[in-house]
């Protein structure tokens, strides 16, 4: 076993299907098996070895022995599915393993011996989810395994905690976001999609809300309500910057050729409706 | 989306029709994930629903992509029974509720969409098809639609008599009509009474009208796509204000 040449520093990014799907097979376990574990897929970049974790798949398993420390693995499962996941998305190699409990348990040496044969990398990683909820939070955290102890000696691994973000494609967000939404609604009304139109009200809505937000903030702050805080100063300052500085004139311009774009578009598709209505006229009166 | 239950029930009157379909998280997620994925490589992206029928309500919980139908090796009926075996070892629900399919911009009626969910709803009857729109969810509208075949739709495409057995028919009796023709100008010459036309013609039972379907098709397909885009515009027009309106306030700033 090579002593941790793993990059500590190297990224992680999880995707947040990765969550999902992790909390239903938790919600959908067999009676008689407290967690449920499986295989991570993900890509590593080469140059920078920051690592992905794109999708996962539970596997069937049973823990025995004493404090449950010895796994039983159902590998052909395990390599069936890797088969069928490779079918839909090729470019997705193991990166490790997942696991729901409060902490990394009795059987992970076990499981890290054999993840290390299936991962590419040699390395795999460990995603644990605490779906105990708790302190009312869902606990995600990835660890790698280190190999620790004296030449000669005793030899162990340690899971050594990796840092990680999730990552958020905007298409992801803008689902997300919806479901969010749905969420809050009282469960009768939930789950009609809102007409399109209405999003867009409703993202205004959004950001007058924050914009008054950070009005009362910034107001606070001034009449000395509040002690400045410099990280939010900062965030602010960015966000501020981030909208570009476009001249009246430019912008009028922009303004009126979008806008004539976009009228264009308009009459063109609701003349090719016209159209269509004419022609289905036209042939409904042939037939009568 | 919403809690799911621990019911597990079919339903059991006969008209099993279903008016509401509902969405899981993980469903929603997945289809996200390879619709998205495809579009990038500007193909259609197409998978199976799983899912289960609570009273009059479809309940999609996963899904999972089809292969990519450039790949003649797959035997994709084996590939989706071996998947849906899978899953059902995890507990997975294993009812085979539907398919998805990708879209730019509701280009997505076609032949093939109907003829699948034909199918698909004469073999499983709550089936439905769910349309996501990759483009315009990128630009921040989710856009994901369920659509069922109405019974008179599957109704018309089944007594739809599109048929080879049809055309041959057709192609008959032209070539008869031609015969006739040719015998009609021979008698004239010998100065014999001709044969009429309408006799051959009685030979052959009627033509039904040359099918419109496809002409439907595409018809439907223009109507909906130019509705999107109408729509589309009409959500672009209003970020377009938003944009003016916080430009304006801007501006306003500056003079002071």
């Amino acid at each position: 076993m090579s002593l941790s040449n793993f990059n500590l520093q190297s990224k992680v990014l999880l995707h947040p299907l990765v969550l999902f799907q992790i909390i239903d097979a938790y919600e959908r376990r067999a009676k008689d098996v407290p967690e449920v574990l499986g295989t991570l897929l993900g890509i590593v970049a080469g140059k920078t070895g920051r690592i992905e974790i794109t999708n996962c798949f539970s596997v069937v398993h049973r823990m025995h022995g004493d404090n449950n420390c010895h796994i039983d693995l159902d590998l052909k499962y395990d390599n069936d599915m890797l088969e069928l996941a490779q079918i839909a998305y090729p470019q997705e190699k193991v990166v490790g393993w997942f696991s729901t409990g409060k902490a990394v348990s009795a059987a992970a040496v076990e499981l890290h011996e054999y993840y290390e044969r299936q991962c590419h990398s040699g390395q795999p990683l460990h995603l644990l989810m605490d779906t105990s909820l708790r302190g009312q939070r869902m606990n995600t955290r990835i660890f790698c395994a280190v190999a620790t102890g004296v030449p000669g000696g005793t030899k162990g691994l340690m899971f050594s905690l990796l840092p990680m973000d999730i990552y958020f494609g905007s298409p992801d967000i803008v689902a997300m976001r919806h479901m969010g939404r749905q969420c809050a609604l009282p469960p009768k009304e939930a789950g009609r999609l809102l007409p399109e139109l209405e999003q867009v009200v409703d993202a205004t809505k959004d950001i007058q809300q924050k914009l008054d937000l950070v009005l009362r903030y910034i107001n606070d702050i001034l009449n000395r309500k509040r002690r400045p805080d410099n990280t939010v100063g900062r965030a602010l300052h960015d966000v501020l910057t981030s909208v570009p500085m476009v001249e009246a004139e430019r912008f009028r311009h922009m303004f009126n050729t979008n806008m004539r774009d976009l009228l264009m578009s308009l009459t063109l598709s609701s003349m090719i409706k016209v159209q269509l209505q004419l022609s289905e006229r036209l042939s409904n009166m042939v037939d009568a | 989306m919403a809690n799911r239950g621990g019911r597990h029930a079919r339903t059991e009157d006969s008209d099993n029709t279903i008016n509401y379909v509902q969405c899981d998280g993980l469903a929603v997620m997945k289809m996200v994930k390879h619709c998205h994925e495809e579009s990038s490589n500007m193909d259609l992206a197409q998978g199976a629903l799983l899912g289960l029928v609570v009273d009059k309500c479809l309940e999609i919980t996963n899904c999972f992509p089809f292969p990519k139908s450039g790949d003649e090796t797959m035997d994709e009926e084996m590939y989706q029974l071996t998947v849906m075996r899978r899953l059902r070892r995890v507990n997975v629900d294993h009812l085979h509720v539907g398919w998805y399919q990708s879209s730019d911009v509701g280009n997505s009626l076609s032949l093939a969409l109907l003829e699948s969910q034909y199918h698909y709803q004469t073999s499983i009857e709550e089936s439905v098809v769910v349309v996501y729109d990759t483009q315009k969810s990128a630009r921040g509208f989710l856009c994901l639609k369920a659509y069922r075949l109405t019974p008179q739709a599957i109704q018309m495409y089944k007594d739809g008599d599109f048929t080879p057995e049809a055309f041959r028919t057709l192609k008959d009796k032209n070539r008869a009509l031609a015969k006739l023709a040719a015998e009609n100008a021979v008698r004239t010459s010998k100065g014999e009474p001709t044969v009429a036309e309408e006799e051959v013609i009685k030979q052959f039972r009627p033509m039904p009208v040359p099918a419109r379907l496809t002409a439907t098709i595409t018809s439907g397909q223009i109507n909906t796509h130019s509705q999107h885009i109408a729509q589309f515009c009409s959500q672009s027009l209003a970020k377009l204000f938003i944009t003016e309106s916080l430009q304006n306030a801007k501006e306003a700033k500056e003079i002071k």
